[in-house]
């Protein structure tokens, strides 16, 4: 049985600490969390990716894999996770556990020195951040986010999102654009790395063999030098209620299929205790093999090969996507509100939700075998104000009635039919 | 069920086989609520000339991954509803080599495992819903049609090859999956759904002698033809067939794939240790801690998007490098120029012997990916070779022999270069 300890290190610093001996992998993070915003989002990409270079112990992207590699393999990457429209970026590690290498390995140890020594410890020339460094690093992240559209479906659920929340911060790409990227120099970069260490909540995360206390020792002797002073104040979603009509939207690129988005707002605050019920409600409508639109829209109709549901439960969001020929848009569309509005309605298949709910209690249980699916999820449960443990969710689940999936299908309100599409004269030939 | 113990992994395997050829693999990891079966089948994308009832046959491209599809559809109902409306995560999956089917659940497990094993070996396939899938698969191809990463894939194979099935993909095209019908799909599954050319992995808190005396219950009969022979083109000329393939799509910038096709070894632990020192030469050469890699990082001319690695297929192997860049040429020439010049200097061996321990590091945080450690062992099961002796005979290389596997992989003559470049509408 694993043991989970959470405690609050320093002012606006938090230590969450899974000990468990069933893993052989080892997880650690470090999250800086800001509210995403059009300013600065392109800072907070490109400030990981700088520090990701190389730190004043390993100066270069060479020995910074060489202390990769002694450490057993360690995998240290820059992580960006979105919660809603707060950004969780820092840096996230996957290592052999110390149980399973040769005694006196140490191995988490060096791996937590070696994400402080990324964090808190860069190569800098007179106090900056290094300019060759900022501006290989600020080419690549104008690279990187032009690349978005190199992935159709995704690219087109990240237009949907722009479109929809156009006035708001859940509608910015998370790395920025290229044009806010491309202003950014070193001093002003230093300027916001210095910011981010010294204002923003941080949140540490361990999943291993090792005792509360021996980590919380380890993380405080090398997290020492991190700005202490100034209030760590915790960034906000701004939920909104959904707009009164349905609009659509097309753009056109020269693809082979066509991706359709429908954009909904869940008109308020997801709270705790419904998670379970959304959970349920997703995976009854739209997220698993015997779901409505996978039944009917891909097995029934063969509209589609992939067709599925999600939600962002911070933002209160829930979107359905599908890959389909040109022709069929308004065929889809209509599958989809359809069976929407049977849910709506109360014409519930019990058979189908009851496989909701097992699949929905499975899927809460399974978390609890992955460091890294437990640091998302112990992450968002406090975002959302939870402390409830993957084991209490599943059971949750389980006890999800009819009445529970009708009301939250009735708070499902469509926004926008996002459709995007090959050129009009390809899809008339 | 013989157990096998692993010590410095804290792992034992248990390998049985049935009266009718089902070899079956279970990995016990009690404490985890994970449990995973894998049914593999040997027959995949490459198998496109074979013999059904001792007579030559040519399938259509996409055949194997037709056959994954149709193979959930049950008399009365659908094989991956039914296990997902028990909890379990299902699917399926089609690669060159072979089709796999498997699930993840928490509970339930043993009757999850009865209905992946009844569903396999239940071939039922109508004129009508043949005809249906089309229209699915369908989508599907078009979807990867719009991947970047997959174009750029399946052209380099066409330069890499003249013969070999890996040219056509394991989709197939809209054309030939047209060509697919009942009769082929009966075909199939008689010659290859056969127990003798099947493998059973499991891992979790499962009892290995039950899940044994399941599938020696559901699979009872030994087949009574020998197995179909198969063609799979074998090449023995290292060359490509073409230097450079271009295709164009919308992306932002370039995408490119360069790559060097693999000596044919037969299956078994030669190809196995062959494949190992391939991938620990790859990662010595290109990988994120070779003096190439920061030179050609540092001059801007890759990104992160950059990787290099192997990929294996019935019959050969390419050595692989891509990713995004402005200009794939001048990393090719960068490549070549380097490859020529290398030596297994005293830096270097440091490098290698480091590779050698992250690897051993590597392979122990994979024992807790369940889809990894099954899949790993039906490979192995499929090519002759034991994964889980992977790490010894990694740590058995020496420095000298990626030495001479650089020099030789990445020769110019050797090595073929598939491009996608922007239309006009997908720059940015």
């Amino acid at each position: 049985m694993e043991k989970i300890t959470q405690r609050e290190l320093l002012p606006g610093v938090r230590l969450c600490c899974v000990q468990t001996d069933r893993l052989r992998t080892g997880t650690f993070s470090v999250s800086f969390l800001r509210r995403l915003q059009q300013e600065d989002a392109a800072k907070n990409a490109l400030v990981l990716n700088v520090l990701a270079r190389g730190c004043r112990a390993w100066p270069d992207m060479r020995r910074l894999k060489a202390a990769c590699q002694e450490a057993c393999g360690a995998v240290v990457e820059p992580e960006y996770r979105q919660y809603g429209e707060i950004l969780a970026a820092g840096f996230g590690a996957a290592f052999p556990d110390d149980p399973w290498l040769p005694a006196g390995s140490r191995n988490l140890e060096r791996v937590i020195r070696l994400v402080s020594d990324l964090c808190l410890d860069p190569d800098t020339r007179g106090g900056l951040l290094r300019n060759d460094y900022v501006l290989s690093e600020r080419q690549n992240l104008r690279d990187r986010i032009l690349t978005a559209v190199n992935d159709k479906p995704t690219y087109a659920r990240i237009r949907a999102r722009a479109l929809m929340c156009a006035d708001e911060d859940y509608g910015v790409y998370p790395l920025g654009s290229p044009e806010e990227a491309e202003k950014i120099t070193h001093l002003i970069l230093t300027r916001h790395y210095q910011q981010m260490l010294a204002v923003s909540p941080v949140r540490l995360f361990y999943c291993g063999a090792l005792p509360f206390e021996q980590v919380r020792d380890t993380v405080l002797d090398s997290f020492l030098t991190l700005p202490g002073g100034e209030e760590r104040r915790m960034p906000e979603t701004e939920i909104r209620d959904s707009a009164a009509v349905l609009r659509s939207e097309t753009e056109y690129m020269d693809v082979e299929q066509g991706t359709l988005v429908l954009g909904c707002r869940l008109g308020g605050y997801v709270a705790p205790q419904e998670q379970p019920v959304l959970e349920v409600f997703n995976r009854y409508y739209g997220a698993s093999h015997t779901s409505r639109l996978f039944r009917t829209v891909r097995e029934q109709k063969s509209l589609c090969y992939s067709i599925s549901s999600g939600c962002d439960r911070h933002k209160a969001v829930f979107t359905v996507t599908a890959g389909i020929a040109f022709d069929k848009r308004y065929e889809v569309m209509e599958a989809v509100l359809e069976e929407l509005d049977r849910c709506r309605a109360g014409e519930l298949i019990p058979e189908d939700l009851e496989a909701a709910r097992v699949s929905a209690a499975a899927a809460y249980r399974m978390t609890g075998d992955k460091g890294g699916a437990l640091d998302s999820f112990y992450l968002g449960q406090e975002l959302l104000g939870s402390s409830a443990r993957p084991e209490e969710l599943a059971a949750l689940a389980l006890e999800v009635s009819p009445e529970d999936v009708i009301r939250m299908a009735q708070r499902v309100q469509p926004e926008l039919d996002y459709f995007l599409r090959g050129p009009e004269k390809e899809a008339e030939a | 069920m013989i157990p096998r113990e692993f010590a410095e992994y804290g792992l034992t395997r248990y390998a049985g086989v049935t009266e009718s050829g089902l070899a079956v693999y279970v990995f016990p990891r009690p404490g985890l609520q994970t449990k995973h079966a894998l049914l593999a089948v040997k027959f995949g994308g490459c198998d496109l000339r074979f013999t059904i009832r001792g007579k030559w046959k040519d399938a259509p491209a996409g055949a194997a991954h037709y056959m994954e599809h149709k193979m959930f559809e049950m008399p009365g109902y659908h094989a991956a509803m039914k296990l997902s409306a028990a909890g379990a995560r299902a699917n399926g999956f089609t690669s060159s080599d072979k089709t796999g089917y498997h699930f993840s659940c928490t509970e339930g497990f043993m009757e999850d495992l009865e209905e992946l094993i009844t569903f396999v070996s239940t071939p039922y396939f109508t004129e009508e819903s043949v005809a249906k899938e089309q229209g699915i698969i369908a989508q599907e191809i078009r979807m990867r049609e719009d991947q970047p990463g997959r174009r750029v894939r399946t052209e380099l194979m066409k330069a890499l090859y003249a013969r070999h099935p890996v040219r056509e993909g394991n989709l197939g095209t809209e054309e030939s999956i047209a060509r697919i019908t009942p009769d082929l799909l009966y075909g199939c599954h008689e010659s290859f759904y056969r127990p003798d050319n099947m493998v059973l992995c499991c891992a979790g808190n499962v009892d290995p002698e039950s899940i044994l005396s399941l599938a020696a219950r559901l699979l009872p009969e030994k087949p009574r033809r020998k197995p179909p022979e198969r063609d799979r083109g074998e090449e023995a000329d290292l060359a490509p067939v073409r230097v450079r393939t271009e295709t164009e799509m919308p992306v932002s910038m370039p995408v490119f794939l360069l790559g060097s096709k693999l000596p044919f070894v037969p299956e078994g632990k030669d190809w196995q240790r062959r494949l190992l020192l391939a991938e620990l030469s790859c990662d010595l050469f290109l990988g994120e801690g070779s003096p190439l890699y920061a030179a050609l990082y540092d001059g801007g001319a890759i990104n992160r998007s950059f990787s290099a690695g192997v990929t294996d297929f019935p019959g050969g192997g390419v050595c692989c490098a891509g990713g995004r860049c402005r200009d794939p040429q001048e990393v090719l020439g960068r490549i070549v120029d380097a490859a020529e010049t290398f030596r297994a200097d005293r830096e270097t061996v440091e490098r290698f012997r480091r590779l050698q321990k992250a690897a051993r590091g590597n392979f122990i945080m994979a024992l807790d990916s369940f889809f990894d450690l099954c899949h790993t062992q039906a490979d192995g099961h499929f090519m002759g070779f034991d994964g889980m002796e992977s790490p010894m005979i990694r740590s058995g290389l020496e420095p000298e022999e990626a030495e001479a596997f650089i020099r030789e992989t990445f020769r110019a003559d050797r090595l073929a270069l598939s491009v996608v470049r922007p239309t006009e509408s997908g720059k940015g």
